[in-house]
């Protein structure tokens, strides 16, 4: 085996829809890349489409972190073999139970959006390894910088935060033009537009051995709803750690998260004795733009959108481990995925889900 | 780079980049230099009382920030490793199209099911 090019990651998403027809759907993106290419996504759920509570997986924004889109197309892969065959699921030390898995695709509908960034993927694999961005031609952007939550760095951050983005085309972390200025970033939107039954959306990323929750850009608090990222009274004071500024999120929610990065972090540690961090995506460092902050931060800017959970994943300790260790990564971040999905029919309850058979 | 910068082993490119890690008293120290320089920040974490922040640095970036005085440790060569890593990439197209499908190697054993 090897990594997968972008050929096979579009490939293999077109075969998953064509062979399990009765729990899986293609879904083909509106917008061509800046090179032209078609990006697909899939639906894993049985039956057709409808409200059944809806998790969002993304992968493939960061080009150089090739092993996202085999976790994708792996967990994709593992849930469809498995509901099929009525069995569950073995990631080394964890297992899932026939049970689960047909809770999951019954229940749920599993959105999987691979490859978000074909154009940087097949640049970073067949020449500058270390690329991350897309490839606009009139200057190339973080994609996982150019959603609109707090795009505007420069106004809503305090100049010392220290924020991993950029306004300046050459940096690595160039935040684009405008928010959603790429054809790219506007079909993660697309999803989210279309599919409101989504309520959680986990993106997947490398490196550090992390699993974090909202938000990137400050720190957490729950006691004062009015300070938030809309107040523009509180633009130039975000972004630095123990001072008096500080996001809010409900206290439900911020709950719920903690849940759900627990059960995960449990479930890819019981793989193969791998444990790694949970906690706030603001611990790695100030981020804005952000796919983990954006979903959420949608019901709070229009009270008329659904309420989003954002995830992050921060897989492994390389961005291109080598093959035989990325198929061990993909073990445990599968049996994360899968946990997560199981724990999140649990949070929507028995109005909203099927109890387990 | 220095040799102890760089395995022999590993042929260098023109603007191949480096694993340096930095330490800093606190994420401001750290966080003065992203935003002064831009550089390309990908891990940071606690160290002892201060922070590792792990950067991806070319050569002149690494000269640049050892010429203020700076610490560093240059790890590996990245880029070359990544060149190598790109011999691990598919060839072709293992599903033809979508002719071929995926398969799980992970479904539970019979007597588990």
């Amino acid at each position: 085996m090897a990594y997968l090019n972008v050929d096979e990651v579009s490939s293999a998403t077109v075969a998953l829809s064509a062979a399990f027809p009765e729990t899986c759907e293609l879904v083909t993106l509106p917008e061509a890349t800046h090179e032209g290419r078609t990006c697909h996504a899939l639906r894993i759920g049985s039956g057709p489409l409808d409200d059944r509570p809806s998790i969002l997986i993304v992968g493939g924004q960061h080009a150089r972190e090739w092993g996202s889109c085999e976790i994708c197309i792996g967990a994709a892969t593992d849930l469809l073999d498995a509901h099929r065959a009525g069995t569950g699921l073995v990631y080394g030390g964890q297992g899932f139970d026939a049970a689960t898995i047909r809770r999951i695709v019954e229940s749920a509908q599993v959105f999987v959006f691979p490859l978000v960034n074909p154009d940087g993927r097949h640049h970073s694999q067949t020449e500058f390894a270390m690329w991350r961005k897309n490839r606009n031609p009139a200057g190339a952007v973080d994609l996982n910088r150019n959603y609109d939550m707090l795009w505007d760095f420069r106004t809503a951050l305090h100049p010392a935060s220290g924020a991993a983005v950029s306004d300046n085309p050459a940096s690595d972390t160039y935040h684009g033009t405008a928010p959603f200025s790429e054809p790219e970033s506007r079909n993660v939107r697309w999803m989210l537009d279309t599919f409101p039954q989504i309520r959680w959306c986990i993106d997947i990323h490398s490196f550090g051995g992390l699993l974090y929750h909202v938000w990137g850009h400050d720190e957490n608090q729950t006691s004062t709803p009015a300070m938030n990222f809309l107040d523009p009274a509180f633009d130039g004071r975000r972004g630095l750690a123990g001072d008096a500024y500080r996001e809010y999120v409900r206290p439900e929610d911020l709950d719920e998260q903690a849940r759900l990065v627990g059960v995960m972090h449990d479930a890819l540690r019981a793989v193969r004795g791998v444990s790694y961090a949970t906690g706030q995506s603001f611990e790695l460092y100030p981020t804005t733009g952000t796919l983990s902050d954006y979903p959420y931060s949608r019901h709070l800017a229009d009270p008329s959108l659904p309420r989003v959970h954002g995830i992050l994943i921060e897989w492994g300790t390389e961005f291109q481990p080598p093959w035989a260790e990325m198929e061990r990564i993909v073990l445990d971040v599968s049996s994360s995925l899968v946990a997560f999905a199981d724990q999140a029919l649990r949070e929507v309850g028995p109005a909203d889900a099927t109890a387990p058979a | 780079m220095a040799g102890s910068d760089t395995p022999s082993s590993v042929p260098e490119a023109t603007g191949d980049k480096y694993r340096v890690e930095i330490d800093f008293p606190d994420r401001a120290a750290a966080g003065r230099l992203v935003r002064d320089r831009g550089l390309d920040l990908i891990h940071q974490a606690p160290s002892g009382d201060g922070v590792r922040a792990t950067f991806l640095l070319t050569r002149a970036e690494i000269e640049a920030l050892r010429a203020e005085g700076l610490e560093l440790a240059v790890g590996e060569n990245a880029s070359a490793t990544g060149r190598q890593r790109q011999e691990e990439v598919g060839s072709g197209d293992r599903f033809e199209g979508g002719r071929v499908v995926p398969r799980s190697r992970n479904l539970a054993p019979p007597r588990e099911r």
